[in-house]
């Protein structure tokens, strides 16, 4: 399996990562954009291979590396975009969104699918930046299908 | 030997209307999976649910499917097993289905042992309903049914299950579906009652027992040296929860007769076998026949 190569950018700042993804994604605090990039992070971390995790690690700041460590051995064959999301929607606070399945505003909690889509794109972006074109590939090709096209297209 | 079949066998066409992310995604794909590596084709299997989100799960497979009212699942399968016991019959439900308002079918059934598989899809709240607490959410959890937390102590399956005589009792998480998979396989293949308690996020209204909360605190019983048939061992990992939760079977007893084997009614065949006249003139008649080897 292909390594990653070297990388786009130079070493980043975390300060600096955190403030591209929350300029992609318009987030409004330090904190929700945190919260993005360590749920995409860790759901990353669920799926990968160790070797790609390690590769995919060098590339970010040490503040984000603590994300990428996962706590099993392997990773789950059957984890796929629906648990990709599992991970990332608990980033999303969805009182108060607009739900339309309940035909409007939802004072409790709405359906979330499409905004956390956006949140792992927005964190995708920032991470291909740092990774050859090539290399972006072979991670496309190990994540959950649905997942890679969020990424490709990020 | 056991031909494996695609589990592609047990897609269905209907919409999906979980949310996204929700574990309930999980417990469908290791359901399917696990029939398929056992070899039980679709028409050899039933699946009883109740109300509640996981409860939509038949209408999302290619399989007799019975969707039953609140908390009734349990009853109405151990029905279906007595009439027909060739059937792999496997109930799916969510924790307030199955430890609220079913709470009393299922200690019924843990005592009484009949021959199913009882997937839980406990996450600790009421989802379709919008996010009220449940019977297993932990004390002082606050949803808007409980503004100031929850006051009573969260309801403990498996001891309930281990203390109302359980034959085998296991708990999975959602977010290893592969694992849980093979779970659902052994609690099909064990002859009697079985209970899988699995633990499934539910990430719009459960805000606390993410993902990320589970994957901080599980382990696998089976990297342990933990040896199953210990009733003593099982009673002190089913109260393992807030630093460390065992995943994995907590207990499990073989040999022990199922409730279908014990009816006496059932020694000369079960009544599906004795249908095949019905089947073949399925008169008004033939009912009355039936209803008089049955009195």
């Amino acid at each position: 399996m292909p390594q990653m190569g070297g990388q786009k950018e130079g070493a980043l700042d975390y300060g600096q990562f955190l403030s591209e993804v929350q300029a992609n994604g318009s987030f409004t605090s330090r904190e929700e954009t945190e919260g993005a990039v360590a749920s995409v992070l860790m759901a990353m971390a669920e799926v990968l291979p160790r070797e790609q995790l390690q590769a995919l690690a060098t590339r970010l700041p040490p503040e984000a590396m603590v994300f990428l460590r996962r706590s099993g051995s392997e990773p789950d064959p059957l984890f796929d975009s629906h648990l990709f999301l599992g991970w990332v929607v608990s980033s999303v606070d969805a009182t108060c969104g607009r739900d339309e399945t309940t035909g409007g505003l939802d004072m409790t909690a709405s359906y979330s699918g499409p905004e956390a889509i956006r949140r792992a794109q927005c964190v995708f972006s920032a991470l291909k930046k740092r990774i050859e074109p090539d290399h972006q590939q072979v991670l496309a090709d190990l994540l959950p299908e649905d997942v890679n096209g969020w990424f490709l297209n990020a | 030997m056991v031909t494996r079949l695609d589990p592609k066998l047990f897609d269905a066409t209907t919409d999906i209307t979980w949310c996204a992310g929700c574990g309930d995604f999980a417990i469908l794909k290791a359901l399917k999976l696990a029939l398929a590596d056992l070899g039980i084709e679709p028409y050899q299997a039933l699946v009883v649910s109740g109300i509640g989100c996981g409860s939509k799960l038949p209408d999302y497979m290619n399989v007799n499917a019975y969707l039953t009212n609140h908390g009734r699942p349990l009853p109405i399968a151990t029905a279906a097993k007595l009439a027909n016991p060739d059937l792999h019959v496997i109930v799916t439900n969510g924790d307030g289905d199955s430890y609220g308002i079913g709470g009393n079918h299922f200690v019924q059934s843990c005592r009484r042992n009949p021959n199913l598989t009882h997937i839980v899809e406990n996450n600790q709240i009421y989802g379709l309903t919008k996010g009220q607490y449940s019977p297993t959410s932990d004390k002082g959890f606050v949803t808007t049914t409980s503004p100031d937390g929850a006051i009573e102590l969260a309801f403990n399956p498996l001891s309930v299950a281990l203390g109302a005589g359980a034959t085998f009792i296991s708990r999975a998480f959602a977010g290893e579906p592969k694992h849980m998979a093979g779970l659902i396989a052994q609690g099909i293949q064990h002859r009697g009652y079985a209970l899988i308690d699995v633990l499934q996020p539910c990430v719009t209204f459960n805000r606390t027992n993410t993902y990320d909360w589970y994957r901080k605190r599980v382990y696998h019983l089976e990297d342990e040296d933990y040896d199953p048939s210990d009733r003593k061992a099982a009673w002190e990992k089913a109260h393992e929860w807030e630093e460390r939760i065992p995943l994995g079977v907590l207990y499990r007893v073989e040999g022990a007769p199922a409730y279908e084997d014990q009816v006496k009614a059932l020694e000369g065949g079960s009544p599906l076998s004795r249908l095949d006249d019905l089947v073949k003139d399925p008169r008004p008649q033939q009912y009355e026949r039936l209803k008089e080897r049955f009195t």
